[in-house]
């Protein structure tokens, strides 16, 4: 049964080289979002197995949707995706709940690399 | 990374991206920058350093992240822009937009480390030599909590698209020949009294209609959507050649028809060429005329009734019609009789004539005197109208007027005689090519014999003056159309084929003419008047 994902991202192109990436590892995207906004209304509607979430977004902290994420989606795996690599950063997206890291830029090995150690736990 | 298969969308984003940038860098430079147009634009280099880094195309990164570090450090109030950051920064963005179009050329793109270097090296300086005017605490550093409003395309939310003007221009024909078929249909239904076709063949009259309303208003877009590209380009001018001006465009939101829009741009960027460059001063030849060192120039759009007007205004030299007069002496274009005869007016006009150039010295912006005859063709060729207004060290004014509804319609050539004219496609529900012996006369009157019906036929090279007798060609084509729903035929001499045409009003006395509803500029220069096929057979009724 193929998985699902919702990439949210600002980026049209971002969000369309992902799709075609995790596309080309067998997981199906049903959902995109441009903003938190666009992300918030489809947690009411679909499930996702997977979110990808970029930490920064123009109208929110990636972090505060990352807690509407848990709350609305409890068994929904989230992603975490920045070109930021604070260590901070990172951490406390862990803390919140994220299970697991993209480092941007990605390339088509880091991104089957994550759905591997996804797949692990 | 497969670069080939995400390529045009990179080039797409990427032009968006940098065109923003390159418009809101404008703004730096006129000290309106404030923290949330320098947020704006750091958002945009750092998505375009993300693309880039994604596609692996290094030289793009390593010059777009130098910009995001560069913005990043005004936007937390490390330093000022000052007039030498802003050419870095547009530096930056064109060769930005180079390597963009090296990327859709599928080419390999150059190292971009120097501008780079530079960029950092400019940001390191400033900060240790200006003072920081805008203090941190003062600055947003988070993301904005509401969206801004942003010269970028919207989001998804608003539904907006982009559409090629051929696609555009295909649904313009395809929903004018839907009316013919239309028409055809409804003959035919009379014809065989089909009753039960009329309520649904009604219906489908009104549908095809809106259609072709809307799809004319999808032709319609503001001005302002080719108005970008002019204030960096007379900012690069007016540095180039050492003036200084502000450059100021109003009715920006004034809607044109597309085809009109896209016409429009060489002639603006002519018009503005020579007011930067012949029109204004330098700073110090102002001063030395009592003028303020600073130029005016603007550019503004307005409606006036049926007519849409650009204007482009400078305070500088302005023209002197005694020079112009004897130039075009000098150049043999009229003599001294004539010159004289000439109102102000048509003096200044005398600019548009080919290879005129009063300009003392040839540079290589403008002057060689191929600018203004070309402004001129292209604004007639759309039915607009070119006028000069100038006062001699006071500065210019050249004035566009356009028509608003200019109607680029899809027509039949034909000929009648001497005669080259346009039938609009719309008005023809068929054409066909008759022989000698399938027309009828019936004292002066024309018929066609058809499935046992006449139909009346108009002699149109008899009807604009061109011959009283049919032609002794063997085949006659014939163009039907109708009045009050019945069929009518005109006779013509020879069918040309189709083209799309600019169509111009008329003024009068022309206006008077029977029969021609208007009139077009070809692109060989050959004018050519417009049918009006129901004005042609209106006669043939009231005279039965």
């Amino acid at each position: 049964m193929p998985q699902t994902v919702m990439i949210v991202d600002d980026a049209l192109f971002i969000r369309t080289v992902l799709r075609n990436m995790l596309g080309d590892c067998g997981y199906h995207t049903i959902a995109e979002a441009g903003t938190a906004l666009e992300a918030q209304r489809y947690l009411h509607t679909i499930s996702p197995d997977l979110i990808f979430l970029d930490i920064i977004l123009p109208d929110a902290n990636g972090i505060e949707i990352l807690d509407d994420i848990r709350c609305s989606l409890p068994a929904t795996k989230v992603i975490i995706c920045s070109s930021i690599s604070q260590e901070q950063t990172i951490q406390k997206a862990l803390q919140h709940g994220a299970a697991a890291y993209l480092q941007k830029p990605f390339t088509q090995e880091t991104v089957a690399a994550v759905l591997r150690q996804l797949e692990a736990s | 990374m497969d670069i080939s298969r995400y390529r045009d969308l990179f080039v797409s984003e990427a032009r968006e991206h940098l065109t923003v940038l390159g418009s809101l860098s404008m703004r730096c430079e006129e000290g309106v920058a404030d923290s949330v147009t320098i947020n704006e634009m750091f958002r945009h280099a750092h998505s375009l350093k993300g693309m880039a880094a994604t596609m692996q195309l290094g030289p793009i990164t390593t010059l777009s992240h130098a910009l995001e570090d560069l913005l990043s450090q005004i936007r937390d109030g490390h330093f000022n822009p000052t007039r030498n950051t802003v050419d870095l920064m547009l530096a930056a963005i064109d060769t930005l937009e180079q390597l963009v179009a090296l990327v859709a050329q599928g080419g390999e793109l150059p190292e971009s480390d120097d501008l780079a270097s530079r960029i950092r090296n400019h940001a390191a300086s400033a900060e240790e030599t200006a003072p920081p005017s805008l203090s941190p605490a003062a600055v947003q550093t988070k993301p904005a909590a509401e969206p801004v409003e942003s010269l970028f395309r919207a989001s998804d939310e608003n539904s907006t698209t982009r559409i090629r003007t051929s696609l555009l221009d295909r649904l313009v024909t395809l929903s004018g020949e839907l009316l013919t078929v239309r028409h055809t249909l409804e003959d035919w239904s009379s014809r065989n009294q089909a009753d039960e076709l009329q309520p649904p063949l009604k219906e489908l009259s009104t549908l095809l209609r809106q259609l072709q309303n809307e799809v004319f208003q999808a032709r319609m877009l503001p001005f302002g959507a080719i108005a970008e590209r002019y204030p960096r380009m007379v900012r690069d001018l007016a540095r180039k050649s050492g003036k200084e001006n502000t450059f100021q465009i109003q009715g920006d939101t004034i809607e044109l028809d597309r085809g009109v829009l896209e016409q429009v741009i060489e002639p603006l960027v002519h018009l503005l060429r020579n007011a930067v460059d012949h029109g204004l001063e330098t700073p110090a030849e102002r001063v030395a005329c009592g003028k303020p060192p600073v130029g005016s120039l603007s550019l503004s759009v307005s409606r006036l009734a049926d007519q849409v007007l650009l204007e482009v205004r400078d305070d500088g030299r302005g023209m002197d019609p005694a020079r112009i007069r004897s130039k075009a002496i000098s150049q043999g274009l009229l003599n001294e009789q004539q010159a004289a005869d000439l109102t102000a007016q048509e003096i200044l006009l005398l600019i548009c004539s080919p290879g005129f150039s009063t300009a003392a010295t040839v540079t290589d912006i403008s002057g060689r005197g191929v600018g203004m005859d070309v402004v001129q063709t292209a604004i007639q060729t759309i039915g607009g109208t070119l006028t000069v207004d100038s006062t001699p060290g006071h500065g210019s004014t050249i004035t566009l007027r356009l028509p608003i509804s200019v109607a680029i319609i899809h027509a039949l050539m034909v000929t009648c005689g001497e005669l080259l004219l346009a039938v609009p496609v719309s008005a023809i529900t068929s054409t066909c090519e008759v022989q000698r012996n399938e027309i009828i006369q019936k004292g002066r009157d024309l018929y066609l014999l058809r499935d046992g019906a006449e139909i009346p036929i108009r002699n149109l090279p008899r009807f604009f003056r061109q011959r009283e007798a049919l032609s002794d060609n063997a085949i006659l084509p014939i163009l039907l159309t109708e009045s009050n729903k019945q069929p009518i035929g005109l006779l013509v001499d020879r069918l040309l084929g189709q083209q799309e045409i600019f169509t111009r009003p008329l003024c009068h006395p022309l206006t008077d003419l029977r029969g021609i509803s208007g009139s077009c500029l070809l692109g060989n220069g050959q004018i050519v008047f417009i049918v009006d096929p129901a004005a042609c057979v209106g006669r043939l009724y009231t005279e039965n």
